[in-house]
């Protein structure tokens, strides 16, 4: 973690709204799109990126750096907020090409081949549980480390280790077999 | 292509995922009013929080209290109710014997009395009738010559039993037909005289009478 954002948490902790504000424009697009990715609907996902930023704002004073850095902190609130969502409502489906916003996102890549793939992969990952799919999201999308990961989906880091290698084990026999 | 390259590709499509414009817009003021509505409602639940614990603690404080003042007025009031009849009971007691004992004397020297003014009235008695007077001891004449000034129709009409009216008439008939039945009576109160006067000594041996419980 960087000084600066350790300032700033600081300053957050202390009562300070522009330093939150800070926070706030550097993890907003990161929070959004992690929920969003995972309910697949725009206003939901505004509604709990500021549940998220608002628990963090009243939890921040809890925080510790021991504990983890700062981001899986953020995305632990983010997820939990996820779930209870979806607990709410039902399941959500990953079938992302009923949704347009990421379905456009796709469609810039000009690459029909590699749309193809990334329809694919959408389809091996909404197969996938909860807790499977937030590791791939968390370690491919938002290049997060395993310790981090684990934090997050409350895991040891050794088990996101070997979680992962499953998964992306289950998720290349989906694709195979739909390829084939 | 391995499906981590794959997924890696796959991120270039969720990295391009933004929220709307109007969110990033308002998205932080509206946070911010919500932290500040959090805060005032944080202050309120606090200060609710208080105000119920300090109405609670009035409530119990006034509750017990008044408890506690009844209670101990219960004992007080009781304890000096005892202690009331505890000191008197002495004093009552020395007072109905010394009252007792006064009309006992009233009874005794009432017929003498009478006899006396009536001899004062008839100047050839007189001789027996002082004679008569100077065996009755003077502080009991002149006591009750004083009561009598002080309240001549209250207590000794009050106090003084229709025996002694009854004795004084029976005096003077008695004096008219032979005088044997006022020598009777006169008999009869020195005896009663004397189991007052043994009654009255053997309560001073258990109390001793002061002579100021009188009054």
């Amino acid at each position: 973690m960087d000084s600066d954002l350790k300032k700033l948490i600081e300053k957050a902790r202390e009562g300070d709204n522009e330093a939150f504000g800070k926070i706030y424009d550097l993890f907003l697009s990161r929070i959004y799109r992690y929920i969003y990715f995972s309910i697949r609907n725009r206003e939901a996902a505004e509604d709990l990126t500021q549940e998220t930023f608002l628990r963090c704002w009243k939890n921040i004073s809890s925080f510790s750096q021991k504990r983890g850095s700062f981001v899986s902190f953020l995305f632990t609130i983010a997820r939990n907020i996820t779930i209870d969502w979806t607990r709410k409502k039902k399941q959500v489906s990953l079938e992302l090409v009923e949704d347009h916003q990421l379905a456009d996102n796709i469609e810039i890549d000009k690459n029909v081949i590699r749309q193809e793939e990334n329809q694919l992969l959408l389809k091996a990952l909404s197969k996938l549980k909860e807790k499977e799919k937030n590791i791939i999201i968390l370690r491919f999308f938002e290049e997060l480390s395993f310790a981090e990961i684990g934090r997050i989906v409350g895991k040891k880091e050794a088990t996101v280790r070997v979680s992962l290698h499953r998964i992306l084990k289950v998720m290349r026999e989906e694709i195979i077999n739909h390829e084939n | 292509m391995k499906i981590e390259e794959k997924l890696k590709n796959l991120k270039r499509a969720y990295s391009a995922i933004e929220p709307g414009r109007e969110f990033k817009k308002t998205g932080f003021l509206k946070l911010k009013q919500r932290i500040e509505n959090e805060r005032i409602g944080v202050k309120r639940a606090v200060l609710l929080r208080y105000a119920m614990t300090a109405a609670l603690a009035i409530l119990l404080i006034a509750v017990s209290g008044t408890i506690l003042l009844k209670a101990t007025n219960k004992d007080t009031n009781a304890a000096l109710f005892y202690k009331n009849q505890i000191e008197n009971l002495p004093s009552r007691i020395g007072n109905s014997l010394f009252n007792a004992y006064q009309t006992q004397i009233k009874t005794e020297n009432a017929p003498k009395l009478l006899k006396k003014e009536e001899t004062q009235n008839t100047p050839q008695s007189s001789a027996s009738a002082a004679s008569t007077n100077s065996a009755t001891p003077t502080p009991n004449r002149e006591s009750e010559k004083t009561r009598e000034k002080s309240n001549p129709q209250g207590i000794s009409a009050k106090k003084e039993p229709k025996e002694i009216r009854k004795a004084a008439t029976q005096e003077k008939t008695g004096e008219k037909s032979g005088n044997t039945r006022g020598n009777d009576h006169r008999n009869n109160d020195q005896s009663e005289m004397d189991t007052i006067k043994q009654t009255l000594k053997d309560a001073e041996k258990i109390i001793p009478i002061n002579a100021n419980r009188a009054d």
